[in-house]
């Protein structure tokens, strides 16, 4: 169909949309390959987008805008902040090379200028860290460098842009790395745990206490009368609360040493 | 997790056991501010026919 002779791969950084609200690519997005065409010019440009820490490729939306002469501006949606796009530019030999070679520095240009805007690009947002139980707040918005929380679905830690994710909490340790660098524990009998998606993080206990606060001996205390009522217990609801206990109980050996 | 929910257990009763629990094995010294929180401040009063019989109590007092 076309002939094409001129090539160039070009990375860069994906913004915040409302940054990169005026750079328009064409897609190529694993599935989807479209052509430009323009009066005397005919443009492919491939752009595939991937995770920075993975290899998956996404699929994106771009969209190619042209308001003046060899100015493009190339828009990404579906990508993340983080993201990589690796554009190639491919222009039709047959067609005013000489154009491609002026089109080719101001798309240098404008990858340029993203590309060191990125240097000023914000960097990790704050997560807002908020745990409170029954009577005692513990952190009220504070900025805190990591949360590990035990869940029904396993112990996962939280950094900040993690995932939006509701879970609810098991009883365990809610282990905080402060900025300063301290570890501070604190034992949750239950709860919720909320992620939102502006990285602020609350973790609601039904009852909380500083593991200091554990008394050892009382806690295996719990646990072996959990364990004798799950060996009396007779009906379902019983044995059921029991188990339960045997839970608690356990992990409030775990904690209190 | 699914035991106590084929039970007919819901996650607040295994939340209300799990606080529990966890205020029994606090050091003494912050077990009576932890009682505190045990007790609740309800009372039941079903009334039949015109007349309120015996009040409820909740599981809280009835076990502390």
């Amino acid at each position: 169909m076309v002939h094409f002779n001129y090539l160039e791969t070009l990375d860069l950084n994906i913004f915040p949309l409302q940054q990169i609200a005026n750079l328009s690519i064409l897609s190529l997005s694993n599935t989807l390959l479209t052509t430009y065409n323009l009066p005397l010019l005919t443009f492919l440009f491939v752009c595939t987008v991937r995770r920075a820490d993975d290899s998956d490729v996404i699929p994106i939306s771009l969209k190619l805008r042209n308001p003046e002469k060899f100015l493009y501006w190339l828009e990404v949606s579906g990508a993340y902040v983080g993201d990589i796009a690796f554009i190639s530019v491919i222009f039709c030999r047959d067609e005013m090379a000489a154009i491609a070679r002026t089109v080719g520095p101001a798309l240098h240009f404008l990858t340029r200028k993203q590309v060191s805007t990125s240097l000023f690009a914000r960097g990790y947002a704050d997560m807002p860290f908020t745990l409170a139980a029954g009577n005692q707040v513990f952190y009220d918005n504070a900025d805190v460098k990591q949360v590990d929380v035990p869940s029904f679905s396993g112990t996962f830690g939280i950094l900040p842009k993690h995932v939006p994710t509701l879970a609810v909490l098991k009883p365990g340790i809610v282990t905080v790395f402060e900025n300063d660098g301290k570890t501070n524990k604190i034992f949750v009998s239950s709860g919720t745990v909320s992620i939102n998606d502006d990285s602020s993080v609350q973790v609601l206990a039904e009852e909380a206490c500083l593991v200091q606060q554990l008394d050892a001996a009382a806690a295996r205390e719990v646990l072996s009368k959990a364990q004798s009522d799950l060996a009396s217990a007779s009906t379902d609801v019983a044995k059921a609360e029991a188990a339960i206990s045997v839970e608690v109980g356990e992990a409030l050996v775990k904690a209190a040493e | 997790m699914s035991s106590w929910r084929q039970a007919g257990l819901t996650y607040v009763n295994y939340s209300n056991i799990a606080a529990k629990l966890l205020r029994r094995a606090l050091k003494p010294e912050f077990r009576t501010e932890a009682a505190r929180r045990e007790d609740s401040n309800i009372r039941f009063t079903p009334w039949k026919d015109g007349k309120a019989q015996k009040h409820l109590t909740t599981a809280a007092e009835t076990e502390s």
